[in-house]
């Protein structure tokens, strides 16, 4: 059964034809948002709202984008937006502003990579909007280029260059990390 | 410096060596009851079609009898005046 035809089931509120959807891309869902919150509630919440969106709004999806497109687009959008409620929420919560989240270890990396992990990371977060999705879907999700600017909704040049900014900007602020960052030669 | 940005290309490359992790069961069923909890019910595009033609039908009658009745208030009040000018018979 098609994907496109899955969500025209999904419009007239099949929930088998639901379950059959979330088992295709609920591990893609879950891992973009693990991705952007790094936290495993957070993750398993996004993908919550994501796959409650897809549901309600099924009647509205064009079948001009790929299926895969649209339910990033709507994980990205809806992982970005959960992060801003939680940064406004932590702002009049707390009046400590020097707010840190514990390192975070991924669920899926080994342990002996967890600290390079942990530290790129650490890295991902310092990044602007823009140049993280672009980063997470490229390299973390590794999405083809092309579809990486669909869910962008932008050009295949301009993720090319978003691209080339996370990296350089990525690893300006791994250098604070070098173990050997202060000895002077 | 080659050692530096060999760690850090390793650790930029280590990106696609993450596991790709699968959520627990209980996220599909939390969806499940949420959906349930909202009432999300699909309105079938016919039924949408009869909402519309119902609803301008109740107001077109609506407009219709308030026009009516503006209309009857109009006559009698000029039929109360006719009356009235009537009663002045020792003018």
């Amino acid at each position: 059964m098609s994907e496109n035809h899955l969500i025209e089931l999904i419009a007239n509120g099949d929930k088998l034809a639901f379950r059959e959807l979330y088992d295709l891309h609920s591990a893609k869902v879950y891992n973009t948002a693990l991705s952007y919150t790094q936290d495993v509630s957070d993750a398993e919440e996004i993908t919550q709202d994501v796959f409650t969106s897809i549901y309600k709004y099924a009647s509205s999806f064009k079948s001009e984008s790929k299926v895969s497109t649209w339910i990033y687009r709507i994980t990205v959008n809806t992982a970005l937006n959960y992060q801003k409620k939680k940064k406004r929420a932590r702002f009049f919560s707390l009046t400590d502003s020097d707010y840190e989240k514990p390192d975070f270890n991924h669920p899926g990396i080994l342990l002996e990579n967890q600290e390079q992990n942990s530290l790129l990371f650490i890295a991902i977060n310092q990044l602007p909007n823009s140049q993280k999705t672009a980063f997470i879907l490229s390299y973390i999700e590794e999405t083809p280029r092309q579809d990486v600017a669909d869910i962008m909704d932008t050009s295949l040049k301009a993720v090319e260059s978003l691209l080339h900014r996370a990296k350089a900007n990525l690893r300006k602020e791994l250098e604070k990390y070098h173990p050997n960052r202060r000895i002077v030669k | 410096m080659n050692e530096k940005n060999k760690w850090i290309d390793d650790i930029i490359d280590s990106a696609g060596s993450i596991k790709r992790e699968v959520p627990r069961s209980v996220v599909f069923d939390n969806i499940l009851s949420e959906l349930e909890s909202e009432k999300i019910q699909k309105m079938p595009v016919s039924k949408i079609g009869y909402s519309i033609v119902a609803t301008f039908v109740i107001v077109s009658l609506n407009v219709y009898s308030v026009f009516n009745y503006s209309n009857d208030k109009t006559t009698k009040s000029n039929t109360e005046v006719e009356l009235i000018s009537n009663y002045n018979i020792y003018e």
